[in-house]
């Protein structure tokens, strides 16, 4: 940038800060080299074993990088375990969570960004405080009271668990987004004699993407791992979900390194894929909530 | 919200004697916002009373029926055993969690809060941990320090010409493994929340501590942690807690072993309730546990009040 005004001659002072800024990039990149080393190298660990085929999992002594990288373990624990199963189950119950979540969180945030009433800012800081009661406080109840409700063993009691869990944080989120629609949109809406629902459902919704992005995506990765409550709650071979069937199922064999590797290839693939794709709105979305709170 | 109606200036002209009301409605906000409390209270709020009842009770998970047996639950808890271990591994656990969480990630976050080609792919990647199951979590680290050649830290110590050791069968290796692997997970929490603290912090402060002369790390110390005192606080909270609760990676990676060395409170509640069947015993666990997060909640924002004054 200083290319364009300097001419080939540089003063001592320009020179030193040069090599100033360069000292501190050489610094920025070896501290970022050191982070991603500490994340990705882990994980690369499993990524690797997984393209490695059963022989050179189990040779000593043990090489980092696949002779001869294969995708057989995919499919030998997709076709002879039940991991396949596990995924599926995964997906219903965090998917209708995502969509019980979304649909009474975006009524309540509407609620609580167009309305004043008495109590609303305790309401709302109450809702937090629940968001923080651990699932392992609540298990035992959780379990006594899904036997009440002949609902153990069933995927509706995930998704009911999991959408109450996720509710107020999506609340916060998406009053923080629709608090940032400006309220001439209602009144205009209003004024063509829309109703309160009406204009929530056709002008602010369809306005409130990234907000609703953010706010699915965080619901997603919230039920998706989650593993005490479908433990107890839920832990038949049919209707187990990932975490519960890997470890219960997987935990049993822990010599079977190269359905191991594989296996958890695939259950963190799909979040991370909409992590990617939720990236863009995730920032910004939680910016407005974080900022709103 | 309503005060800004208050202040806005009212107009001179008659036609308009009231200043214009803002766009809020005061009824009908029930309809909107009553499901999602119902729903809410009834999964959260609900339970966590119902389980203090259990806690009272003599309830098993084996056989029905539960008679009220006062606080004896609670007296069998404070003459357990394995109590004080437990305890002593839950406070070690948690501590050393919370401040490697804190300590790195907000270092992290200075780090990523520079300007340089290439932060926002490595902002991308510093998250990835937090997107990860807690149960692959535990399971890639039990692969990583198998007790064999086969897992790829013993790979490295006999490259090193060290010994092999059996990582997970050692107590202190076991505990520290854990506590990695947890704080492994926890890291980005407090990239995303602390880079977005980082945010609000005005410019000018930056400029003023660079005309007063301020070394750096003096700007940091002075300006940057002050600054994040608010949402370091909440970050503190939310850490404890979710350490405090957390059960996924030490059921998964150690299950308590060995000889309870690794066993958290939590993973007793589970084994309790949910291996003996022992709800009720159990639930006072989770009540205790309950108890435990409150106080320290209260501790925190005790420390931030006197901090500030």
């Amino acid at each position: 940038m200083s290319a364009t005004v300097s001419t080939t001659y540089q003063s001592p002072a320009i020179r030193r800060r040069k090599a100033r800024e360069r000292r501190k990039n050489i610094l920025l990149y070896g501290l970022c080299a050191v982070v991603l080393a500490f994340v990705l190298g882990p994980l690369s660990w499993v990524i690797l074993g997984s393209l490695k085929p059963p022989a050179e999992i189990f040779r000593t002594p043990l090489q980092f990088l696949p002779d001869a990288p294969t995708l057989q373990n995919y499919l030998d624990v997709m076709q002879r375990t039940d991991l396949g199963r596990y995924l599926t189950n995964s997906a219903i119950v965090a998917g209708g969570a995502l969509a019980i979540t979304l649909a009474l969180a975006s009524i309540a945030a509407y609620g609580f960004s167009r309305y004043d009433f008495r109590f609303k800012q305790p309401i709302l800081v109450g809702m937090l405080v629940l968001q923080l009661m651990p699932s392992t406080v609540n298990v035992v109840p959780l379990y006594v009271m899904m036997n009440g409700f002949g609902l153990l063993n069933t995927r509706t009691a995930l998704v009911l668990l999991y959408a109450a869990s996720s509710v107020p944080f999506a609340i916060w989120i998406l009053k923080g987004f629709f608090d940032t629609l400006p309220r001439s949109l209602d009144e205009a809406a209003s004024i063509d004699g829309a109703t309160r629902w009406y204009t929530f459902v056709r002008v602010i919704l369809p306005l409130s993407l990234p907000g609703l992005s953010a706010a699915a995506f965080l619901s997603f990765l919230a039920s998706w791992g989650e593993f005490l409550i479908p433990l107890v709650v839920a832990n038949s071979r049919e209707i187990a979900v990932m975490s519960v069937g890997i470890y219960t199922f997987f935990g049993e064999e822990t010599a079977a390194y190269h359905y191991a590797f594989s296996a958890s290839v695939l259950a963190t693939a799909p979040a991370v894929l909409l992590y990617i794709f939720a990236q863009k709105y995730l920032m910004s979305g939680l910016a407005q909530g974080a900022e709103k709170g | 919200m309503t005060t800004t109606t208050r202040h806005r200036p009212t107009r001179v002209s008659g036609d308009a004697p009231q200043p214009k009301r803002r766009w809020t409605a005061r009824q009908g906000h029930a309809y909107f916002i009553g499901p999602a409390l119902f729903f809410v209270l009834l999964f959260t709020a609900y339970p966590a009373l119902y389980g203090v009842y259990i806690s009272f009770t003599n309830r098993n998970l084996g056989y029905s029926g539960e008679r009220f047996i006062g606080f004896d639950n609670y007296v069998r808890l404070f003459n357990w055993e394995p109590l004080p271990t437990v305890l002593t591994n839950t406070a070690l656990f948690v501590g050393a969690v919370v401040i490697l969480q804190l300590g790195t990630g907000l270092g992290i976050a200075l780090l990523l809060n520079q300007k340089f080609f290439g932060r926002k792919l490595v902002r991308s990647i510093a998250i990835v941990p937090w997107i990860v199951p807690g149960v692959i979590i535990a399971i890639m680290f039990q692969q990583i320090f198998g007790a064999s050649e086969l897992g790829i830290a013993n790979a490295i110590m006999v490259r090193l010409g060290f010994d092999t050791q059996n990582w997970l069968a050692d107590p202190t290796l076991a505990m520290t493994i854990m506590i990695l692997s947890v704080a492994w997970r926890g890291i980005p929490l407090t990239i995303i929340l602390q880079l977005g603290g980082l945010q609000t912090i005005p410019k000018d402060l930056y400029e003023a501590a660079k005309l007063d002369g301020a070394k750096s790390w003096q700007t940091l110390w002075h300006v940057v942690i002050p600054s994040l005192r608010p949402i370091l606080l909440i970050n503190a909270i939310m850490a404890t807690s979710g350490t405090l609760n957390h059960i996924d990676i030490p059921l998964t990676l150690t299950g308590g072993g060995p000889a309870r060395a690794t066993e958290v409170i939590s993973v007793s509640l589970y084994q309790q309730g949910f291996e003996l069947l022992d709800a009720g015993y159990a639930a006072s666990i989770g009540t205790v546990i309950l108890v435990l997060n409150l106080v320290l909640t209260l501790v925190y924002l005790r420390i931030w009040s006197e901090r500030r004054s």
